[in-house]
């Protein structure tokens, strides 16, 4: 048996062989950010009417943009490490289970949130919206919030789907409604900073997104073991 | 909503009810017959060979 | 049918009609004022059995998320057997859930569709759970299946609750008038009695319902068991 690392020293190292494959390949950051820039374009076409009404569907919008792209990133996260056995080697590995997951959701939030870094001024060059520097700062911690919210669930039901017949067919359906309360609330917070709504009520929603990362990351961190172990 | 306008949804909303709850007992009768059935020829043909 | 579930289920029933004759001849109709005009509000009558289908609803969702984390907690094939049957019993009053409440809908706003924070929530479910069978059919091998339908069965059951509260958190939807409120300062004795009454039916039903698919269950397990001795033998 290996001497004592520590948590955080085990969890590190899973991040960093994540964020070394990806620096080799970098497959996974840039067809994200494409992928959500193109769907930024495809909305603003699909749904010219609403151009001038940003303020309020803003919001909404760049949501179902980050959704999809969140979960095209996660499949590709564990698709690798089933196809090419690293999964395996991991669970035989000494690293405690736990430690896997908070692992792996370490690196899908530092994937999403550097696609994101890119994405949001694209977004709001693109749609001519602008903000103040201290809604701007509001607006970045709602989304980091959010996006712990995506990462532990997206992380936890990625897993399961991967072990399906169907695998990339099965996260969407599994994910989709686990998420929805973390997207109502981000849509009500992101929007309304954008509309200039009352504080309060963005605090309320940024509240309850904290929330849902807590409770969901306390369920992660029970179920985890269960996902992976035979 | 007067009573000749919401009748008919009031009657639908009991009357699927009870539809549904029927529907679903008689799928699971009719599965747990079948069932009972198939184990009762199991158990003949596992004791015939001892 | 086996005893324990017959009792059940005509017990179940027989409270269920009490109910309905309650609800119909005995609990006063409620009255809405219009324009100092009186409107006897027959729609509310829904309410009755509307709402204890999906409390009954939520009760076996919450069960069966129990009963996961039990057989993950001891690996006891019977508790996931629970737990399934537990599942499939909850959704199938959530279907009743969006059959009565799409009907209400329609009686009470005129609309067959509202997005409304209950609405919302049991549509949400509706899809959620669905997932869980088509989770489970998805996967082959017997003890992934329930390892995998355990662990989505709770994650279900907590985002229940987290999906009713975030339906009121939108402060930019589109506020519905309320054509009456559910609140219990408006049920009273006769109309609370009526409530229960069908409460209670529908929770002794939904048991029996609970019983009989929790025997095909385990018959399938013994059939398995009794095929593979013959194999062997």
């Amino acid at each position: 048996m290996s001497a004592k690392v520590s948590a955080g020293k085990q969890v590190f190292a899973i991040v960093k062989k994540d964020v070394l494959a990806e620096l080799r390949t970098k497959e996974m950051v840039i067809a994200m950010l494409l992928f959500v820039i193109l769907a930024m374009v495809v909305f603003s076409q699909a749904f010219a009417v609403i151009l001038n009404d940003l303020d309020r569907v803003g919001g909404g919008l760049l949501w179902v943009a980050f959704l999809f792209m969140s979960m095209l990133g996660l499949n590709r996260s564990f698709v690798h490490e089933k196809d090419e056995g690293c999964l395996e080697g991991l669970l035989m590995s000494p690293i405690d289970r736990p430690l896997i997951f908070f692992g792996k959701m370490l690196g899908n939030l530092l994937f999403l949130s550097i696609v994101e870094l890119f994405a949001v001024p694209i977004f709001f060059v693109l749609f001519r919206l602008e903000l103040g520097a201290s809604l701007a700062g509001i607006f970045v911690a709602t989304i980091f919030l959010s996006n712990i919210g995506i990462a532990c669930v997206g992380t936890l039901l990625s897993t399961i789907s991967i072990n399906t017949k169907t695998r990339d067919l099965m996260l969407p359906i599994l994910f989709m409604p686990v998420i929805i309360p973390l997207l109502i609330a981000a849509v009500s917070a992101t929007g309304g900073i954008m509309s200039g709504a009352e504080l309060a009520e963005v605090y309320r929603s940024m509240r309850f997104i904290a929330v849902y990362d807590i409770i969901f990351l306390l369920v992660a961190y029970a179920l985890y073991d269960y996902v992976i172990s035979e | 909503m007067e009573f000749q306008e919401a009748w008919p949804y009031v009657v639908g909303v009991y009357m699927s009810i009870w539809a549904v709850l029927l529907i679903y007992v008689i799928v699971l009768q009719n599965k747990l017959a079948a069932v009972k059935r198939e184990l009762g020829s199991l158990s003949k043909a596992v004791e015939r060979k001892g | 049918m086996k005893k324990s579930s017959l009792i059940l289920a005509s017990a179940g029933a027989l409270l269920l009609m009490a109910g309905v004759y309650l609800a119909f001849f005995v609990a006063p109709d409620t009255v809405v004022r219009i324009d100092d005009r009186e409107l006897v509000q027959f729609s509310q009558k829904i309410f009755y059995f509307h709402v204890p289908v999906a409390e009954t609803s939520f009760v076996f969702l919450v069960l069966g998320g129990l009963f996961g984390a039990m057989f993950l907690g001891t690996r006891k094939r019977s508790y996931e057997q629970m737990s399934y049957a537990a599942v499939e019993v909850g959704f199938i009053f959530v279907l009743l859930v969006m059959i009565t409440g799409v009907l209400w809908t329609r009686a009470a706003w005129n609309v067959w569709w509202e997005w409304e924070p209950r609405l919302t929530t049991f549509l949400v479910l509706t899809l959620m759970y669905s997932g869980y069978f088509v989770l489970r059919s998805s996967v082959q091998e017997e003890s992934a299946k329930a390892r995998f339908g355990a662990i989505f069965s709770i994650i279900a059951a907590v985002n229940v609750p987290l999906t009713f509260v975030a339906g009121r958190l939108d402060s930019l939807k589109p506020v519905h008038p309320k054509v009456f409120t559910l609140q219990g300062a408006s049920m009273e004795g006769p109309m609370l009695a009526a409530f229960l009454v069908s409460m209670f039916g529908m929770l002794l039903f939904a048991t029996s319902l609970y019983i009989m698919r929790l025997d095909l269950l385990r018959a399938r397990e013994d059939i398995e068991y009794l095929k593979e001795e013959l194999e062997v033998g």
